[in-house]
Formats: structure tokens, C-alpha cells, sequence
């Protein structure tokens, strides 16, 4: 590993070697005479505040009349010379140079045997905003932004407690993206927290964008359909999650969190039910699960009991889908599939469309080529009720991820319910059951505490009253269950 | 793979495969015990439970260690849950075939559902265990909207006489619900961990049996006892899911809970032929075991041997092939003075 020698031209020309100096403008090398030698201050232009680098470095250094010894430069500057709160001094040129990219200013100087690393971070950021996914009626506002200080800021902001840790760590190793593992001392479990700080540093990656791939390399079943960790934009749900023994993790220009360990219960929780009168809560909550049951089953049981079981339908419901179907010239699973693609176009569309658009596509889709569809006798209209409630199903799933799981199953069990009518959707679904209660989200079972059963607040499937959920840290006992890898 | 299964998963996976079992077994299956399905369950709750308690008592720690003779049991409940698999399969076969599945082969029918065992065989106890948990709990729900959507049809007085069949018969019933009722115990003998009192064979015995005894009694009061009527399974399944006088809707919820219920029983019984192949070989991969076993159900099924009247001959034998082997296993550990009580969780 190479290190900072004392030579400070030998040592310059190290770190213009590093940022390909001269071919990488960017990089500024600010000479400077001062104290009685020379110095350079080193930064990236636009990652950091110039006003604080002109009068609290250059200006400072300049200023200053002391002739401290070579030996005694590092901590001359740091106490006497440079006016900058934070600061530090490091050997590895490696970490110097992740500190420069991360907008710190490096002051190396003739004789000294460390760079003086000063925070000067101050690139232009988004402030903080209100959410975009996750708005709620009652509630904080506030959302985490692409500034990894400002997030920690927050954080600190909702938790004003000594025991909230936050460590830093990096991934990837090319490119280095600083992640803040956060945690709370007491509550969260110690097994758990050492697996995230293994499977951080294990990952072997050259460059890791962002949460939505550290995600990915670090979640237990890579594999499995359902996403086995929570990803927030809300800072209060964050904090939240801190309180009941799961851990966060933050990265730079991610205005997301990840909280692990996490359960299916708590993707399919919405920060609104906590805020809401408790019978509230349980009412959106049951209306969700009901929304759930019709994402996931409907169009399936539809399928399975046209095709195979008609003589379960009521006579009048029968004759009348009977009636609309008269003139389509496909089967019922062809006929799906044509909707549900038709449905999948314009969902995706409608996201990548600019918004001042984005309406006409909602009219385009739903009521043109909707109601074409319907007058050419392509599908009929109780499959476009199917859809749209299943669809809305989806919607009501506060989880992104979590919805486009559900779509999957969907998908497959419209497949089962159209291969093997009412036992294929029973088979469909307890194949899904089965995938999902063999997931583990950082050794706790992911269907826990149903099962296997262990002691939880009255806030899973009924939102109880607050002063029932008296238990801290429940994550705590649950994750040492199984072990995490 | 390591195929493992803790306690609790057998717990939960054992409560719905005794129950669904039984209830085949007996309602469907033995129409010769008439509407007194529930007192043959009662004395196969009876028969089966010194075998629980004595599972419970004895870990599975102690019990097969170095000697040979756990290694038979195993082998033989092995078999036996083998066997089973194939006669569930065949039920789920004909029960599809009655609901308007006919035109799809049988052996394609067979196929799928026997790739759907091994799937969630694959996942492990965990998988198969919890997810039979997250059925229990769905079923609540659904037998009550079964119950409520069927209120006016439920008749008490079809549960009379109480003993139609006589003592011979409901003593031979109790002894076939009491081989169902053993496999729990073969589950909870394979099963790892400590001894947990909420998990115990006593109380997998006592929920499965009762659960089986409710829905006995829910199907006796659906429709009276016929004596003259064809006594195959399709009459029976007609019987017991379009019973001719509620709404053919309101049957929905209830056949997929049959349904349900019988996939879980076959992939109980897969599990556990899987799971007894691993204790007789101990470095057999899991994964293999549970391949192992649904193709030699997939034999037994399509071969023939597992229809109604072969499984209903077998049913009489299962009792004495399951407790038999187990009281040796645990005798002899009683002779070489081994036996620790087990440890309370």
C-alpha cells in the first residue's frame, strides 16, 4: 500500500498520477507558500466550498508566520493554520485520494509524512423534499435526498439518541460508494448486524450503483421473487425501524434506506397505518389485504373457472360472461394474456412517458383502446373489470418491488389456473407459500412471527392501539433465530 | 441439501397432513362407518396417543444413535409414508377428475403435482413446515365462510345413530384413523431441536385429531348416511362438495381447501419418505432422497396400487406397522438404559 514519503514533489506527483493530472482538469493542485514552506491544497473543482478552501486554507496557510519543524508540521497546521472544523490526517494514498472524490481538500506539504485531509464538502445538492413513493396523509414530509451527510442528518434528526450507531463502510472496489450502516446499540441483533458488515465487505464488485444493487448482492436469496429487505424513502420509517432492532443502511446519492432484517408483513405495511387512528389503520390495513388477494388470485380463478369449472359459477353471472364472450375469437388464458400485456404496456409506459403527457396515455389506454377493444370483440368486458381490480390490487401494495412480485405470481397462476383449472391455482399458490416461508431476510424467517410464531406487537395484520405495542427491539429475538450467513 | 425439519414445522405440517389424512380415510374412503366418522377418529385419538406421548418423552436425540434398529423403523415408516403419497396422489387425481379435470391426463396430472411435492420437498422443513402454518391460518377464514355460506344446510340429527356402524366397525375405523394419526409421530421423531412444549407430538395429536373430528362431524351433517348408494370416491366427492342442495357457488371455497389440504398431506408424506430415506443414510443429499421418493410414488400411483380398495386394505396394517417398529426402537433403548427424558424448551 502505498503512503505519503515526506518528499513533497515525489509526493504530488503521486497524486497527480493517480487523477491523471494534467489530462483530468478537474482536479485542482492549489500551490501555496506558508509557515515557512511549501504546501499544496489538493480538491476536485465543484465538490467543494471554494470560499472555505480561499479563506480557511490558502488564505490561513498564508497568513500564518509559524516556522514549525518537519516533524511537527502536521500538527502545527491542523491546531494553528487551517481554520476548518473537521480535519484529520492520513497516510495511504488510497484514502487520500477517496477523500478528494469525496470532496475533501488534501494538504501535503515539504516534510510532512501525512496528507491533512479538511471537510470543505460542498457540492450542490437537492434539499430536502417532500417523498415522491411514499407520501402519506398525516406524517413527516420529509424524504431522504442523494446526499448521503444530509440523510445521516436526518437520521440524527429522528433519532436524538446516543445509542444510534453509524458505522461507515465501503462497497465496491474500483469505484468505492460510502454506505452508513446504522443501528441502535441495545436493540439490534449483534449476529444480524455482523452478517451485513460481512456481506459488505465481501462484495467483489468493481462499482455498486446504489441501494437497488447493494440490495441485490446482499440479500440472503438472490434467487427468490419477493425482495427480503425494505426500502424506504421516508427517514421517520427509518428511525421507526431503528426502534424495533433492525438496522439501516444509507448510501451516498441514494435518496433511499434499506432496513433489514425484514419481514413480508412489514412490505406490506404503509407508513399511513402507523400515524392513523387504529381503526383506521386496520381497516386500510384489511382493504390492502383484500387488494392483495385480488392482485394475486383474481384473474387466476377467473381463468380456472371458465375454462374448467363453469358449472361453479351462479346461472345469471355465467350467462351474462357467456354473452360477452360470444364474439371474442380467443381462449379466455389467450385473452388474458392480451390484457395483461395491453395493461403492462401502458403501466410502463405511463412511468417512462414525460409527465406533462403522462395523463393522455391514462386516457389512451384505458378508455380508447379499452373500449376498441371491446366494440372489435377482441376481449370482453368483464376481463377488463378482472384486470383493472387486480391492477388496483397492485397499486394498494405500498411496496414497488412488492407489487411487481405480486404480478409474477399473478402471471403464474393465471398459467396454473389455465393448465389445471382450481388445483392448479391451489397448487399455484401453496408453490408460493412454500417459496416465500423458506425465505430468510438476515436469519430471521421472513413469514415470522406467524411462523414460526414468536412474541410481536398487535401490528401485523391488525393495527392495534399504540399503548398495546409496548415491546422494543421485537426484531431483536426474531432475527437470532436461524443463522445468518 | 441437508433435509432437516425443527419441531415446530413438523408441528404444523403434521396437524394438517393427520387431519386431512383421517378425514379421507374416513369420509371419504370408509363409507362403511357411515356418519360415525368422528367416534372412529375419537378412538384413533385414543389408540395413537401412548404413541405420542412416548415420542415426546423419548427425544429423537436418543433414539437412533448408532443402532440398527432405528435404522429398520425408519426404513419401514419410510415405506409406509411412501405409499401413502401415492394414495393421496390418487385421491387429489380423482378428486381433479371430478371437478370437470377429466380431459387432462391422468399421468400429466400426476406428473405436475408430484413436481409440485418435490419443489417444496426442495425448500426444506422450513418451507413446507411454515407454509403449512400459513394454510392453517388461511383455512380458519375460509371454513368459516364454508360453515356460513352452508349454515341452513348443516342437520345434527344426520349424525344419528351416533354407533350406526356397531363397535366392530368403529373399533376397525379407530384403528385405521389411529395409523393416520400415527404419522405425526414419525414427523416428530425425525424432526431436530429440543423439546418444545408448545410444539409437542401430544398437542399435534390432539389439535390434528380434533380438527379431523370437527370436520367429520361438519360432513355427517351435510347428508345422511346411504347405505344403498354407490360407495366409490366420485360419489363420495359429490357427496362431500356438491351435496346437492346448498348453491353450487358456495362449494368454491371449499374445494379449494380440499385441494389445498391434499397437496399438503402429499407433500407431508413426500417429506417424510425423504426425510426417512436421509435417516437410514445419513449422507444421502436431501435433494436426491426427495427425488428418490416421487418417482417411487409416481410407480406405486400409476401402477394401480394405490387405489381406493388397496389403500383401504392397507389402512388396517398401518397402525400396527408404525407402532410396532417404534416401541422396539424405544424398548431397546430402555434396555441398554439409555433413555433421558428429554429436555424441556
Amino acid at each position: 500500500m502505498r503512503e505519503i514519503t515526506g518528499d513533497f514533489s515525489k509526493d504530488l506527483e503521486s497524486i497527480r498520477a493517480i487523477f491523471y493530472y494534467p489530462d483530468n482538469e478537474d482536479v485542482i493542485f492549489r500551490e501555496i507558500y506558508g509557515c515557512g514552506f511549501d504546501m499544496c491544497a489538493v480538491f476536485i473543482d465543484g465538490m467543494v466550498k471554494a470560499d472555505q478552501v480561499d479563506e480557511f486554507i490558502v488564505r490561513a496557510a498564508q497568513l500564518n508566520s509559524g516556522e514549525p519543524k518537519p516533524e511537527e508540521r502536521v500538527d502545527y497546521m491542523m491546531k494553528n493554520a487551517l481554520s476548518i472544523a473537521q480535519v484529520t490526517s492520513e497516510k495511504r494514498l488510497s484514502k487520500i485520494s477517496e477523500m478528494i472524490l469525496s470532496g475533501m481538500t488534501a494538504v501535503l506539504a515539504e516534510g510532512m509524512t501525512e496528507a491533512i485531509l479538511l471537510d470543505t464538502r460542498g457540492f450542490d445538492r437537492r434539499q430536502v423534499s417532500q417523498t415522491t413513493n411514499e407520501s402519506v396523509v398525516m406524517g413527516s414530509q420529509e424524504g431522504f435526498v442523494e446526499n448521503l451527510r444530509t440523510n445521516l442528518t436526518l437520521m440524527h434528526r429522528y433519532v436524538q439518541s446516543a445509542e444510534m450507531i453509524c458505522e461507515m463502510l465501503t462497497v465496491g472496489t474500483k469505484t468505492p460508494l460510502r454506505i452508513a450502516l446504522i443501528y441502535m446499540k441495545e436493540l439490534t441483533n449483534p449476529a444480524a448486524l455482523e452478517s451485513a458488515r460481512r456481506r459488505v465487505k465481501t462484495v467483489d464488485r468493481p462499482v455498486v450503483h446504489g441501494l437497488g444493487q447493494l440490495e441485490q448482492l446482499i440479500e440472503d436469496n438472490p434467487w427468490a421473487i419477493m425482495p427480503q429487505m425494505l426500502m424506504t424513502e421516508r427517514p421517520d420509517r427509518a428511525a421507526a425501524a431503528l426502534a424495533d432492532g433492525q438496522f439501516v443502511i444509507l448510501a451516498d446519492s441514494s435518496p433511499y434506506a434499506l432496513i433489514a432484517p425484514c419481514d413480508i408483513f412489514a412490505l406490506l405495511q404503509a407508513s399511513d397505518d402507523a400515524f392513523s387512528r387504529w381503526q383506521y389503520g386496520t381497516y386500510t390495513r384489511i382493504v390492502r389485504w383484500l387488494g392483495i388477494l385480488f392482485a394475486l388470485m383474481l384473474p387466476g380463478i377467473y381463468v380456472a373457472l371458465t375454462m374448467y369449472h363453469a358449472h361453479l359459477i351462479p346461472m345469471s353471472l355465467l350467462s351474462s360472461i357467456a354473452e360477452t364472450r360470444v364474439n371474442v375469437p380467443f381462449p379466455v388464458l389467450v385473452e388474458m394474456a392480451i390484457l395483461e400485456l395491453a395493461f403492462f404496456l401502458i403501466n410502463e409506459a405511463n412511468m417512462r412517458i414525460p409527465s406533462q403527457i403522462g395523463s393522455s396515455i391514462g386516457i389512451i389506454g384505458a378508455l380508447v383502446l379499452g373500449q376498441a377493444a371491446v366494440e372489435a370483440s377482441l376481449i370482453s368486458p368483464i376481463l377488463i373489470i378482472i384486470i383493472a381490480l387486480s391492477g388496483l390490487g397492485c397499486y394498494a401494495v405500498p411496496n414497488h418491488s412488492v407489487s411487481i412480485s405480486l404480478i409474477i405470481y399473478r402471471l403464474a397462476l393465471e398459467i396454473f389456473g389455465g393448465v389445471l383449472g382450481l388445483l392448479g391455482i391451489a397448487m399455484g399458490m401453496f408453490l408460493i407459500l412454500c417459496q416465500i416461508s423458506s425465505l430468510r431476510s438476515f436469519g430471521m424467517d421472513f413469514i415470522s412471527p406467524v411462523a414460526p410464531h414468536s412474541s410481536h406487537n398487535p401490528d401485523i395484520i391488525w393495527r392495534l392501539p399504540i399503548f398495546m405495542q409496548h415491546k422494543r427491539g421485537v426484531f431483536r429475538e426474531r432475527s437470532g433465530g436461524g443463522a445468518a450467513k | 441439501m441437508k433435509l432437516q425439519i425443527n419441531r415446530r414445522e413438523a408441528h404444523t405440517l403434521s396437524i394438517v397432513l393427520i387431519a386431512t389424512r383421517a378425514f379421507m380415510g374416513i369420509a371419504i374412503d370408509g363409507t362403511e362407518y357411515m356418519n360415525s366418522g368422528w367416534a372412529c377418529m375419537l378412538l384413533g385419538y385414543v389408540l395413537a396417543l401412548p404413541l405420542t406421548i412416548a415420542v415426546d418423552r423419548y427425544a429423537r436425540s436418543g433414539a437412533n444413535g448408532a443402532s440398527i434398529l432405528p435404522k429398520i423403523a425408519f426404513a419401514i415408516f419410510g415405506i409406509i409414508a411412501l405409499y401413502e403419497s401415492a394414495a393421496v396422489l390418487r385421491m387429489l387425481v380423482n378428486t381433479a377428475s371430478y371437478c370437470a379435470l377429466s380431459t387432462l391426463s391422468t399421468t400429466a396430472l400426476t406428473v405436475f403435482l408430484l413436481l409440485c411435492a418435490y419443489y417444496c420437498v426442495s425448500k426444506n422443513g422450513r418451507g413446507c413446515g411454515n407454509a403449512a402454518k400459513l394454510w392453517l391460518c388461511a383455512l380458519v377464514p375460509i371454513m368459516l365462510i364454508v360453515i356460513v355460506a352452508q349454515y341452513g344446510e348443516f342437520n345434527a340429527f344426520w349424525l344419528a345413530p351416533a354407533f350406526a356402524p356397531g363397535a366392530r366397525g368403529i373399533i376397525e375405523g379407530g384403528i385405521i384413523t389411529a395409523g393416520y394419526f400415527s404419522a405425526a409421530a414419525i414427523l416428530h421423531m425425525s424432526a431436530e431441536g429440543e423439546y418444545d412444549k408448545r410444539a409437542s407430538c401430544f398437542l399435534t395429536l390432539t389439535t390434528g385429531a380434533l380438527s379431523g373430528v370437527v370436520l367429520c362431524a361438519l360432513r355427517g351433517m351435510l347428508a345422511p348416511a346411504m347405505l344403498y348408494m354407490n360407495n366409490d370416491r366420485l360419489s363420495q366427492l359429490d357427496a362431500l362438495l356438491t351435496n346437492g342442495r346448498s348453491s353450487l357457488a358456495l362449494q368454491l371455497p371449499l374445494i379449494y381447501a380440499w385441494f389445498t389440504g391434499l397437496i399438503t398431506t402429499l407433500i407431508g408424506y413426500v417429506f417424510i419418505s425423504a426425510r426417512c430415506a436421509v435417516e437410514v443414510m445419513p449422507e444421502a443429499d436431501g435433494r436426491l432422497c426427495a427425488a428418490g421418493a416421487v418417482i417411487l410414488a409416481f410407480i406405486i400411483a400409476v401402477a394401480g396400487f394405490a387405489e381406493s380398495e388397496w389403500v383401504k386394505r392397507a389402512a388396517k396394517w398401518e397402525y400396527i406397522a408404525i407402532a410396532l417398529p417404534l416401541l422396539l426402537v424405544l424398548s431397546a433403548k430402555l434396555m441398554r438404559g439409555g433413555v433421558k427424558g428429554a429436555k424441556v424448551s
